[in-house]
């Protein structure tokens, strides 16, 4: 508890001016007071702008609807919901939806927990890179397998150069090349490791001891199995499956990429399409369903790990254990998790290199290799110079690494500063305010909080100009979808911390910015550089927030992927995609250098 | 039921050795324990009797029955050994309920219903625990966790019970209590118990015969009083007793006078000037020194001069820090002492109380 240092009765303007004065020693009120403020701006009037949206005549339909501009309105509600074109918006996407995420998650279950029984539990020969080479497919931009699936599959149906299987001779019909299937396919490559990791560790850290009693007690394998382990693991594949839904439910690329050439939609896409036709009030609405979508899966991720903590509490050592002999089936254990990084890795990245290569990828003539897409002046299909040489693709790295970097920095920072003041005033209103302000932008869909920001930002209003189009407005989109991360790592840093280190400091009469910059910041260093990186890659990787927001002037290395797809440049698509790639991996790697961690830490054989 | 027998048992984890060539008899009914430092091979002792590690040479007996043995590479896995051991964490299965928990050993061997819930209700009853049946473990306090440990593996009625530092997550009072508990549990079961600690009051105060180990090799095998009076090693003479015993070693210079005084003192008892140069190592009891006042009969008894250094009461007794020469020596009395801090004063100590150490740390004598 923080004891008041002046009587909250007696507050008078004298009190309140020496409150005043007070900041100089310990802002932490003043820095509360500007967090809330830049939060609820940044944060709520987006949302808030969108919501008026939605139920506001626009512009565009002032006459279909008969009503003045700006009245208040429900036929975008009805438009979305029950016309006649309510079956293509929203229905028919919210099925697709669904559909994607439940056979998406049923995938991702049966890959992650096999690979993590097999490399956690068995003898499976598994070198130590194994665990971290199964971490690879999700640190890969998701619309690289999209991107790879058409490089092998595509057909007639779309231009651009022609596919793998078309060069070897065998057409694949639609099904097989577009749409529901592929997504499908592509979103559990990318996302199984999710699964891997959480119930991986899990199993990894289950205490042995839990195990060694049923045996004593005469239990077989399979019923310490049964009765033992698999309860225990119940909350983390319930996180892992909530997760991968919210996953899904949020991708834009992959379905993007995959979808349109045969007009399917999902939520996310369909969305995209309402903003591209101007149609913001229908968008708004989307965006909104999506938010309550988002919301639930947080809430039942809350609800589930609540009911389950009751009884269930996961920690302990983990503890040694002799790992399950396979005997027999140890090579075909191996053949199977080599299998899935040859289809998760090596084939997507391998063909996305093999057609940046080749005039015509799947035909193997010395003649058709070429270098043009990397350095050629100027490759035949788009007219413009090669990767290496492009300033467009050049410029595009610069925004990217610009935004990505600048962003990751101002999230990591207001995040490490929400951290402090929420663990300095605990539970006071300010610090409640903060910690769920901050968490919001965790519940709104990326395309959705691009969506609210192109709202809000796309106009003048009152002393803030137009921002569309600029830098600024990317990075600053970019670091609040970023906060909730470095926010709950900046709480759960500084509650561990507790206030007696920069208190020790204080009365020792160090002021402010000394305790900053001397005690608190060397302490969180390990925190504060993670909380920059993690969200440094992800920003690299980061599409279907800026989709919306990007024009030419602020293109990124991700929208200039899409682009190039929407003109069935593929190759140069893949090119960009490739670059992308590198510098992610480098990324990982130093990051994993830097901090000595590993995503698969202790998952390994 | 017959005893258990470790017959040169060595088991290596990899390069270390934890337990080295263990030879060791476990009385049928008895209540051993294993005493010693954290690393020193006493869990994988228990574990070995478990059945979850294997020893990597020798054999391991109970009764006429082989439990394991390297030279065949026989074992019988821990699900058919019909031990029970209850861990230092417990390991209670937090999702299933009390109940659940101690009668699942009964549920594998599938026993009758009606025999399982008798059993319950006289487990709960014998352990206190009756109307806890359908909370879950986090929803109890550490002894009554250590009580549901207990009841599961006392369910299945084994043979003998292994305890692996079962007391060492409770505070001071619940620890008192449960050893107690435990003391009259093995009254009524009569079973063998083994128990692990790294606790020697725990040891001392619980058990018939306490064997000691370090760096796995097992330092002593007795009756705890006998441990205490006659520690064959320099290590169970330090590791057990507290205030530790007060030790002065032969090279060290600071003390060197004080040192052949005690020779000198132990000559007068008959000891043979082979035996005294062979002593490296003199340990004195806390209890075993005495102050001079001036109706002491010292008659018989090594005497030197020192300085009282402080006085630390305890409430029973009083541990006064003495300084003899530059080495300070711990010593407790129940009588108040009438001395002050800083008093030049002479200490007492009987010959017996002598533990005399080669230069192998073995005990002489």
């Amino acid at each position: 508890m923080r004891v008041p240092i002046f009587s909250p009765r007696r507050l008078n303007i004298r009190s309140a001016w020496n409150r005043f004065l007070y900041q100089r020693y310990d802002p932490t009120l003043a820095i509360a007071g500007l967090l809330t403020l830049v939060l609820t701006y940044l944060i709520l009037a987006p949302i808030g702008a969108m919501v008026i949206t939605a139920f506001k005549v626009q512009f565009r339909d002032q006459a279909q609807m008969g009503q003045a501009l700006g009245e208040w309105t429900t036929y975008y509600l009805e438009r979305v919901f029950a016309s006649r074109v309510s079956y293509i918006l929203f229905w028919k996407p919210l099925m697709n939806t669904l559909i994607v995420s439940v056979l998406v998650v049923a995938l991702t279950l049966f890959l992650g927990i096999l690979v993590a029984w097999l490399i956690v539990r068995t003898d499976m020969p598994a070198p130590r890179w194994l665990a971290s080479g199964m971490i690879i497919p999700y640190i890969l931009p998701s619309w690289t397998f999209a991107l790879a699936w058409l490089s092998i599959f595509k057909n007639r149906r779309i231009a651009g150069v022609q596919g793998i299987a078309e060069s070897l001779g065998f057409s694949p019909p639609d099904w097989l090349a577009y749409g529901i299937l592929p997504i499908i396919i592509c979103l559990a490559l990318h996302l199984f490791p999710l699964v891997f990791l959480l119930f991986g560790s899990a199993l990894r850290s289950l205490d042995a001891q839990l195990e060694e009693s049923g045996r004593i007690l005469g239990a077989s394998r399979w019923s310490i199995m049964r009765k033992i382990v698999m309860p225990l693991m119940l909350p983390a594949l319930m996180s892992a499956v909530l997760l991968t839904f919210s996953r899904v439910v949020g991708s834009f690329g992959t379905p993007y990429i995959l979808g349109a050439p045969v007009r399917l939609e999902i939520l996310s896409t369909s969305l995209y399409g309402s903003i591209r036709t101007g149609a913001t009030g229908v968008a708004a609405i989307l965006t909104g369903v999506m938010i309550i979508l988002g919301i639930s899966m947080v809430m039942l991720d809350n609800y589930a790990v609540r009911e389950v903590r009751r009884f269930v509490t996961i920690g302990g050592k983990g503890g040694k254990r002799d790992p399950i002999r396979l005997g027999k089936m140890r090579l075909p254990a191996a053949a199977i998790v080599y299998t899935i990084i040859l289809l998760s890795v090596i084939i997507p990245v391998g063909t996305l290199i093999l057609t940046t290569i080749t005039h015509v990828p799947g035909v193997f003539t010395v003649e058709n290799l070429t270098a043009e897409f990397w350095i050629g002046q100027s490759v035949k299909t788009t007219q413009e110079p090669g990767l290496l040489l492009n300033p467009g693709v050049l410029k595009a790295t610069l925004n990217s690494l610009r935004i990505a970097g600048l962003a990751a920095l101002i999230s990591g920072f207001l995040g490490t500063f929400v951290g402090y003041v929420v663990a300095k005033f605990q539970n006071n209103l300010v610090a409640r305010y903060l910690r769920q302000v901050s968490f919001l932008p965790y519940l709104v869909p990326s395309i959705g909080f691009g969506a609210a920001y192109l709202t809000l930002f796309a106009v003048p209003r009152g002393p803030i100009p137009s921002l569309y189009g600029t830098m600024l407005l990317v990075i600053i989109v970019m670091s609040i979808k970023y906060i909730p991360f470095a926010s709950r790592a900046g709480i759960s840093a500084m509650m561990q911390l507790g206030s007696e280190p920069e208190e020790a400091a204080m009365l020792l009469g160090a002021p402010w910015y000394k305790r900053l910059v001397r005690i608190i910041v060397p302490i969180q260093k390990s925190t504060l550089v993670t909380g920059i990186l993690l969200p440094f890659i992800s920003g690299m990787k980061e599409l279907s927030l800026v989709v919306m927001l990007a024009t030419p002037g602020t293109e990124l290395m991700t929208t200039q992927v899409l682009r190039y797809m929407d003109y069935n440049y593929n190759q140069m698509a893949n090119a960009v995609n490739l670059l992308l790639i590198f510098i992610v991996v480098v990324l990982t790697y130093l990051i994993q250098r830097f901090t000595g961690s590993s995503l698969a830490r202790g998952l390994g054989g | 039921m017959p005893d258990i027998k470790f017959m040169n048992v060595t088991k290596q984890f990899g390069s270390v050795i934890a337990v080295n060539d263990l030879d060791l008899n476990i009385p049928d009914g008895g209540f051993v324990t294993l005493l010693g430092p954290s690393g020193c091979g006493k869990t994988t002792t228990l574990r070995m009797i478990a059945g979850l590690e294997i020893p990597t040479y020798g054999e391991i007996r109970f009764g006429d029955e082989v439990l394991s043995d390297s030279a065949s590479g026989k074992t019988i896995p821990p699900e058919k050994r019909g031990m029970g051991l209850v861990f230092q964490s417990y390991a209670l299965w937090p999702h299933m309920t009390v109940a659940q928990n101690i009668l699942f050993g009964l549920q594998m061997q599938r026993k009758p219903r009606s025999f399982q819930k008798d059993r319950l209700q006289e487990l709960t009853q014998l352990l206190h625990i009756n109307g806890l049946e359908n909370r879950y473990p986090l929803q109890l306090s550490g002894g009554q966790q250590q009580r549901v440990a207990l009841a599961r593996m006392l369910a299945v009625s084994p043979k003998v019970l292994l305890l692996d530092e079962p007391l060492s997550n409770l505070d001071a009072r619940l620890r008192m209590e449960m050893r107690a508990e435990l003391k009259r549990l093995h009254d009524q079961l009569s079973n063998t118990i083994v128990y692990v600690t790294h606790d020697q009051m725990e040891a001392m105060t619980m058990a018939s015969h306490v064997a000691v180990l370090l760096d796995g090799k097992l330092q002593q095998f007795a009756p705890p009083m006998e441990i205490y009076r006659r520690p064959q090693t320099l290590f169970v003479a330090e590791f057990v007793g507290s205030p530790s015993i007060n030790l002065i070693h032969k090279d060290n210079r600071g003390s060197a006078d004080v040192f052949s005084s005690i020779l000198d003192a132990c000559q007068a008892t008959g000891m043979e000037a082979g035996d005294r140069a062979r002593i490296e190592t003199i340990g004195i009891r806390p209890e075993a020194i005495r102050l001079r006042t001036q109706n002491t009969d010292s008659n018989g008894y090594w005497s030197f001069p020192a300085r009282i250094d402080t006085i630390l009461p305890t409430g029973p007794e009083w541990i006064m820090a003495v300084r003899i020469r530059e080495d300070i020596f711990f010593m407790t009395t129940d009588i108040e002492p009438v001395v002050q801090i800083h008093d030049s004063i002479e200490v007492l100590v009987h010959p017996k109380g002598f533990h005399l150490f080669d230069g192998q740390k073995n005990r002489l004598k």
